[in-house]
């Protein structure tokens, strides 16, 4: 009976203290910035997204327990140029009234060399396509930051306007700052 | 004065957008014309539309939005209006069917190609947009025999090209080729009918489906500050032609004059409204 009552009391002790590093916090516009720059051959325009929302949840201490849900309002794009921000959301690009949302699920936080390795699912346009890209992250309390520098292929996703006079790789940054 | 796009885009639309859909289009005709004679124009109208659009919309990309979008079927159901538009010409159907099969093949065209959600919001869209592509089918085809010179093809090819000028202005370069491939092959059959003097108006249904349907897809999935009208009027101009309803007696340069004239204003005013938004942006 002695050895039972221990070995609950022992369990819950264990329970709470791994309880006790889980965060989840809300990422939105204020506390996540995404930036895209696409190129051309004699030239470049850069851009974001002003509205995201989703969860990013983690155990303090423990980079590679982060979990991210994150949802970008596509209406909220905008460009260095008000005509290429319509552009953009046309159907030449993104078709922002048939896919009014873009998704990132992550599947995987990985150590790699000095940071971390992010793999996910992206939802573009209708379309789901698996994404891989490092990062900075640091965790602790319930603070999370995140860094990361990628590039993608926009084609993967549909995206095939312009092709050969519009880069396909499209290079994006990404930055989580909230607790 | 707006300017005009840079030479080398010029060149890329010339070379890559009309010269194939135009060159394909010709190419079906006569060959049709060649071992069917000028009783076969319709078919060879139909085939030639399809091919040349086909080939110009796939060397584009263009009418391929996301996966999921009902917009995607528009040129299938273009395609398909052109088999029922034919099949319903050599059935010598009586009076009542062959107004009924433009009817319902318009409004099932109507519903299928617009999303559910903007169907559900906007309840007038199907009704007005099945009401365009019936009252320019048969008005056109109608026409398109009276007399069989392509001068409403030419007309067609027209409007198509504005349609172009204002999808443009509304910040859709993929929509805008895909109005100029159409002008193209309409131009190339409006030629081919104006020399062999045939009935080319097998390209009618086709035509009657996809210009109405590319202007409202373009008002519906684009973010600009052209107004509606400028995609109404460039798509409905071509009605304009009834006024030559009564003229029956009428042909020759006389009426092609008359017919390019009527839709000189709507065209206009259409291209207007859309450059009123501003300059085009070309880098």
């Amino acid at each position: 009976m002695k050895r039972q009552v221990f070995l609950v009391a022992a369990l819950t002790a264990v329970v709470t203290a791994v309880g006790a590093g889980a965060a989840e916090i809300a990422l939105t516009g204020k506390n996540t910035t995404i930036t895209f720059v696409g190129t051309k051959p004699n030239g470049k325009h850069d851009g974001g997204f002003k509205e995201v929302s989703g969860t990013a949840s983690f155990t303090a201490q423990d980079p590679a327990s982060l979990k991210l849900n994150v949802v970008i309002d596509m209406e909220s794009l905008f460009a260095d140029n008000p005509k290429l921000a319509s552009h953009l959301k046309s159907p030449d690009f993104f078709g922002i009234k048939s896919n009014p949302k873009s998704k990132f699920v992550s599947t995987k936080v990985e150590k790699a060399g000095d940071g971390y390795k992010v793999t996910g699912d992206l939802t573009m346009c209708g379309q789901t396509k698996a994404v891989t890209f490092p990062a900075q992250i640091t965790t602790s309390g319930d603070a999370l930051t995140l860094a990361s520098k990628f590039a993608i292929d926009r084609t993967q996703w549909g995206m095939t306007y312009g092709k050969g006079k519009i880069d396909d790789e499209v290079k994006l940054s990404v930055s989580v700052n909230a607790k | 004065m707006p300017s005009l796009p840079p030479l080398h885009l010029i060149a890329d639309v010339l070379l890559f957008a009309i010269m194939p859909a135009a060159l394909v289009t010709a190419i079906v005709m006569v060959a049709v014309d060649y071992w069917g004679g000028t009783k076969q124009m319709p078919l060879g109208a139909a085939l030639g539309l399809a091919a040349g659009t086909g080939v110009g919309l796939w060397w584009r990309g263009a009418l391929t939005l996301g996966p999921d979008s009902s917009w995607n079927r528009l040129p299938w159901l273009a395609l398909a209006a052109l088999g029922i538009g034919l099949a319903a010409r050599y059935a010598r159907l009586p009076v009542l069917i062959r107004w009924l099969v433009p009817l319902l093949t318009a409004t099932a065209v109507a519903w299928l190609v617009i999303p559910l959600a903007t169907r559900d919001a906007t309840l007038w869209l199907v009704p007005a947009l099945a009401g365009s592509i019936l009252a320019l089918w048969v008005l056109l085809e109608h026409l398109a025999a009276r007399p069989p010179d392509g001068s409403v093809h030419l007309v067609l090819a027209m409007a198509f090209f504005v349609a172009g000028g204002v999808l443009i202005h509304a910040g859709t370069a993929r929509l805008t080729d895909a109005a100029v491939v159409v002008s193209a092959t309409l131009a190339a059959i409006a030629l081919v009918a104006w020399v062999r003097r045939s009935d080319a108006g097998g390209a009618i249904p086709g035509a009657a489906v996809l210009l109405p349907g590319l202007a409202l897809m373009g008002q519906q999935e684009t973010y600009s500050d052209v107004p509606w009208p400028a995609f109404a009027l460039a798509a409905l101009a071509p009605l304009a032609l009834a006024c030559t309803l009564p003229l029956g007696t009428w042909h020759g340069l006389r009426l092609t004059i008359l017919r390019l004239a009527l839709i000189l204003v709507p065209l206009a005013t259409a291209l207007a409204l859309a450059m009123s938004t501003g300059p085009l942006q070309y880098e």
